[in-house]
């Protein structure tokens, strides 16, 4: 039966709702919150995600990290809750003591935490990552680029209104253009230590094995896409050690009953695959 | 200051509800939170209400209503019925543990709740006064709003097709709107749902408008109407429609103030 628990990090109360799997398993699922929800999810995804885990046999937790939802303290930033993450999994054994191991799963800003926390715990032998956010300039440069623009370009409406007169045919390419110059000159700067590059090591290091999931209808998958999969420092994203699935009308929230069934079915097929 | 969460029963199924501060004084209070994506983006400025309440001795309490939040269920399995039910299963487990006094926070769809069943809940629990964040007084409104995101997606989504989703709805078709089910129960419950200028409010009601800084029309007629209302105007952000607020440390302080003097301190 599902209950509640809570741990502390750095001084602050986190909560969280544990939901055991009657049938024992080794495995268990931490689901990190991300974006501006609290451990319920959108539209509860994440309680719907996590009765399923648990029917499946993966007792599975829930929690709020510093400042989110009803834990204490002052929100901490996405890329700053290592700490949460890691007292989060030793409560999380402490309390289900046939746990031998962990995957992370997490959406959006929280798949990026994932990414940054993964490699420094041993515990942790997947992620299932959704919708990573990897937003910089060059990124969103290039993705409005391709995706914008050139949508736009096939859009029957862009082309009426070009001929009806009703579109500044000058100010549009200039606009692509300074994207363009934008999305090339970032490029050149060199090494930050922003939390991108932190994930990019985070993934580099990890030796577990990884789960992507892309929504098709979302900037900010396309976004990471757009990176992740043309940057050869991304280039562990194509191995054998990392999946992807796509699902190609889904929107960034997964927002539909379909979609959020469809997230569930390949988390679970991941979780069997690590065995 | 501590934070702890509880699964309790209810009249269908367990229901969650989070507990900031453990003094076991006589008064306690007991939020009814709103629904949908507003309990989310609504979560963590409820939280603080609460845990600065508890910081000052009050403990308080955040039920989630069947088919909501941590609750049991599904959002299209409870009705308006049960969450008011779910209200008093809490307020009779807090008057097992000790408490002998309830203050009831309403925000948005749960001051809805409030207003509809003012004689109910004070028949049946110690409710000594009353906070309303933004109520929500018609439910016909905020169904309407709720029908409106699917309208929204659906011209976004480039489609021609015209449907009147609430006709659907009512014609038993279950929609999904913003990744929530709707089903023709719950359209005809929310929509009976309307709390009359005129209605008998039972304990001291504190009426929060917020994001504003002028009361509307509508809420002057419930001001004049009643003499137990005392309104406050806020200028907040619409924390219950956008992202990123987690935090009003200045509403939390409003609230603090007026149950300090509901309290007589």
């Amino acid at each position: 039966m599902e209950y509640a628990f809570t741990f502390s990090s750095n001084n602050e109360q986190l909560l969280s709702i544990v939901h055991p799997s009657v049938k024992r398993n080794d495995t268990g699922v931490l689901i990190v919150v991300g974006g501006p929800q609290y451990r319920v999810g959108s539209h509860r995804q994440f309680v719907q995600l996590a009765r399923c885990l648990a029917d499946a046999g993966y007792t599975t937790m829930r929690f709020d990290y510093t400042g989110m939802g009803d834990s204490s303290g002052k929100k901490a930033e996405f890329d700053a809750i290592d700490d949460d993450i890691r007292a989060a999994i030793d409560a999380f054994m402490q309390q289900q003591p046939e746990l031998k191991r962990v995957v992370i799963w997490g959406l959006c800003d929280a798949a990026s935490a994932a990414l940054i926390y993964g490699h420094q715990d041993t515990r942790v032998k997947g992620l299932v990552i959704l919708n990573p956010w990897l937003r910089s300039e060059q990124a969103m440069g290039k993705t409005m680029l391709k995706f914008y623009y050139v949508q736009r370009l096939f859009s029957p409406d862009f082309w009426r209104k070009l001929i009806a007169g009703k579109v500044n045919v000058t100010a549009s390419v200039k606009e692509v253009k300074n994207f363009a110059a934008d999305s090339v000159g970032a490029g050149k700067t060199g090494s930050q230590t922003s939390y991108q590059e932190r994930m990019k090591k985070g993934l580099q290091q990890f030796n577990g094995k990884l789960l992507l999931i892309l929504s098709g209808n979302d900037l900010t998958a396309k976004e990471f896409e757009q990176q992740a999969f043309t940057d050869k420092a991304w280039q562990k994203i194509k191995s054998a050690q990392c999946f992807t699935e796509r699902l190609s009308d889904s929107d960034h929230t997964f927002s539909t009953s379909a979609w959020k069934r469809q997230v569930e079915q390949h988390t679970v097929a991941f979780l069997q695959r690590l065995k | 200051m501590s934070i702890q969460g509880h699964f309790i029963a209810s009249t269908q199924g367990r229901i969650f509800v989070s507990q900031f501060g453990n003094t076991k004084s006589d008064v306690a209070v007991l939020c009814a939170p709103p629904v949908a994506e507003e309990l989310n983006l609504s979560r963590a400025v409820l939280a603080k209400q609460c845990q600065a309440f508890a910081q000052q001795g009050l403990d308080s309490f955040i039920l989630d209503y069947f088919g909501t939040g941590d609750s049991e269920g599904e959002f299209e399995e409870g009705s308006l019925t049960d969450w008011c039910e779910d209200i008093l299963s809490v307020g009779k487990w807090l008057q097992s543990l000790g408490y002998q006094k309830l203050i009831v926070l309403g925000v948005r769809v749960g001051a809805l709740l409030l207003g509809v069943n003012q004689q109910k809940l004070h028949a049946q629990l110690p409710i000594i006064g009353q906070i309303l964040w933004k109520p929500v007084t018609n439910g016909k409104v905020f169904a309407s709003q709720l029908i409106r995101i699917k309208q929204a997606n659906q011209m976004m989504s480039n489609s021609t097709e015209k449907v009147n989703w609430r006709n659907e709805i009512l014609a038993g078709n279950n929609t999904e709107v913003a990744g929530y089910v709707l089903t023709k129960a719950f359209i005809e419950g929310i929509e009976a749902a309307v709390v009359p200028a005129t209605v008998e409010w039972q304990s001291p009601v504190s009426w929060l408008e917020l994001a504003t800084e002028k009361v509307t029309p509508a809420t002057r007629k419930f001001v004049e109407a009643s003499d137990v209302i005392a309104v406050h105007t806020l200028q907040t952000p619409a924390f219950w429609q956008v992202p990123e607020v987690f935090d009003l440390p200045e509403l939390s302080a409003v609230g603090v103030t007026i149950t300090n003097k509901l309290l007589g301190e």
